[in-house]
């Protein structure tokens, strides 16, 4: 697992990039995989990635499922490049839409997760820049506070609410309609 | 078991991405999000996120369809398409003349155009509340024979942010102090404070022009006139005037409308069958009327006498003598939005609405 992609022959050809969580586990990705960080594209860019890229807000945990993100949806950018050649446009539409259907599916799978998780995912997609990831995550929790009241939201996600009762009651009478 | 662990605390970056993808259609959502906690209120008010939502979302969403009751005594009502709504039900209420009701006339680009008196418009926006009285028009159109519009005066404008900004109002109608069955046209422009010059044509049609939202296709305004029977489209940049025939005569369970391909489109309702129509260009560099849809309708909506549509967001309302529904074009879902009254119009209202101004 600490490995992620070493099996994988034409991954051990690419180059290839260390990632140290927080608590100091390695994770070796490929470029590829590790491009889908804006972050750590910009210190591939800047040639600041050897000896590892540390990673202090971001457990071993999280990065290990950051990771099968990218590597999957990496993947998925790859196979679009490399088919569109072989394929008649109606073949590559349907291998095209077979590969959505499948990352699709792979998406609501990763999203399986309890909220604390959800969370941590949001703050590591943040933090690594990673657009797909963050609005994916970020998308669930915005789904999920859908006709919820701010008391079902600071609940769902333990939220402290530091609003004064005068303020949350001066807020809810301007507001009224919402609340109703 | 050990009770699940509780999420971290975020950080304002990760709230902000989160608030910004709450869907527009449901406003309250927002509102009460942004009532979790200090930094989320923060976040969910801030001027500058507001542009970034409202930019996000890209389309405006339907808050729901004002109409005019053919009373004298009533005001324009607002029906709400939402759960919760920003907009009173009792909507526009000036009770300062009331020998005149005030008829609501077009509602376009988050504006709402009301009609004062025989002469006089008012441009009413019902989320700044922002209202502003045009000056008195010099031409005695009748309310049976005026297509009047409400739009933004910016080009380019996807009209997700331009409450408060310049707007125009077109009037298309037949002069009544004019003998010779004059159309005349003027445009008031909110930058300029004033009427145009008016375009005038000598037409052997519009005796009425109907009482029905105008479609706006650029500087093109097209309305339909002697009950369904001819469109009328006016220029309002090149100042010109013309007359379009209708692939089939509807009369008051039609509506015109932009497609989403930019053309003009008309939706008319016959038996148990809503027909889309778009008027194309064809091989021969010939525009006509072709037919591009026709849907079954549900029996409740088959006696349907009046229809409206909100275009950018795919619904049409219909009224009937059981109440008015709502049909999403896209995925057919029909919703039961009043009971059934009289009124003339029905102008959907697409607009934002967002905690521009909720602060502690």
């Amino acid at each position: 697992m600490a490995s992620a992609g070493s099996g994988d022959e034409k991954a051990a050809a690419a180059a290839m990039i260390t990632l140290i969580s927080s608590d100091n586990e390695k994770f070796e990705v490929t470029e590829a995989t590790a491009t889908l960080s804006q972050t750590i594209r910009h210190m591939i860019e800047d040639g600041c990635t050897d000896g590892g890229v540390p990673l202090p807000n971001v457990t071993s945990k999280i990065l290990a499922r950051v990771i099968e993100y990218c590597k999957k949806h990496a993947t998925a950018a790859a196979g679009e490049e490399g088919s569109s050649s072989s394929f008649s446009d109606a073949a590559f539409l349907e291998v095209d839409r077979a590969f959505l259907e499948e990352l699709e599916e792979f998406d609501d799978a990763f999203l399986e997760v309890d909220r604390a998780t959800l969370f941590d995912l949001i703050l590591a997609a943040n933090y690594l820049d990673i657009k797909g990831l963050l609005n994916l995550t970020c998308q669930k929790v915005a789904d999920s506070v859908k006709g919820k009241t701010p008391e079902q939201i600071r609940e769902m996600y333990n939220i402290v609410n530091d609003l004064t009762p005068e303020e949350e009651a001066e807020i809810r009478r301007e507001t009224q309609w919402a609340f109703e | 078991m050990a009770p699940p662990r509780p999420p971290p605390e975020l950080i304002d970056d990760a709230v902000a991405e989160i608030l910004l993808r709450i869907p527009p259609d449901e406003p309250a959502d927002l509102f009460r999000a942004s009532l979790v906690c200090k930094p989320w209120l923060r976040i969910a008010s801030d001027a500058a996120f507001l542009r970034r939502y409202r930019a996000f979302h890209r389309g405006a969403p339907l808050l729901g369809f004002f109409y005019c009751v053919g009373s004298r005594s009533s005001s324009p009502t607002f029906v709400p398409t939402t759960a919760a709504s920003p907009l009173p039900r009792a909507g526009y209420d000036d009770n300062d003349d009331e020998e005149w009701c005030w008829y609501a006339r077009d509602c376009r680009h988050g504006r709402v155009l009301l009609r004062k008196s025989a002469w006089t418009f008012v441009v009413w926006d019902p989320i700044t509340g922002h209202r502003e009285e045009l000056p008195k028009l010099d031409i005695l159109y009748m309310s049976y024979s005026v297509s009047a519009v409400v739009l933004c005066a910016v080009a380019g404008c996807n009209h997700c942010d331009c409450h408060g900004g310049p707007f125009l109002v077109v009037c298309v109608g037949r002069d009544e102090e004019d003998a010779d069955i004059a159309i005349r046209a003027c445009v008031y422009s909110s930058e300029a404070h004033a009427w145009s010059t008016p375009d005038s044509t000598q037409l052997n049609c519009g005796y009425t022009f109907d009482r029905k939202r105008a479609a706006v296709i650029g500087d093109e305004i097209y309305c339909t006139i002697d009950v369904g029977s001819k469109v009328l489209k006016y220029d309002f940049v090149k100042h010109c005037f013309s007359l379009i025939n209708l692939p089939c005569v509807y009369r008051k369970d039609s509506i015109l409308m932009q497609n989403n391909d930019g053309s003009l489109g008309l939706a008319g309702v016959r038996g148990s069958t809503l027909y889309l129509w778009s008027r194309m260009v064809n091989q021969e560099g010939i525009t006509e009327w072709v037919q591009k849809r026709a849907i079954k309708l549900k029996k409740i909506l088959r006696k349907a006498d009046d229809i409206g549509f909100a275009e950018g967001v795919g619904v049409f309302v219909m009224r009937t003598s059981v109440g008015a529904f709502t049909f999403e074009l896209k995925s057919g879902q029909l919703r039961k939005i009043s009971e059934r009254r009289d009124y003339w119009t029905l102008l959907p209202f697409i607009s934002f609405f967002t905690p521009d101004h909720v602060c502690v």
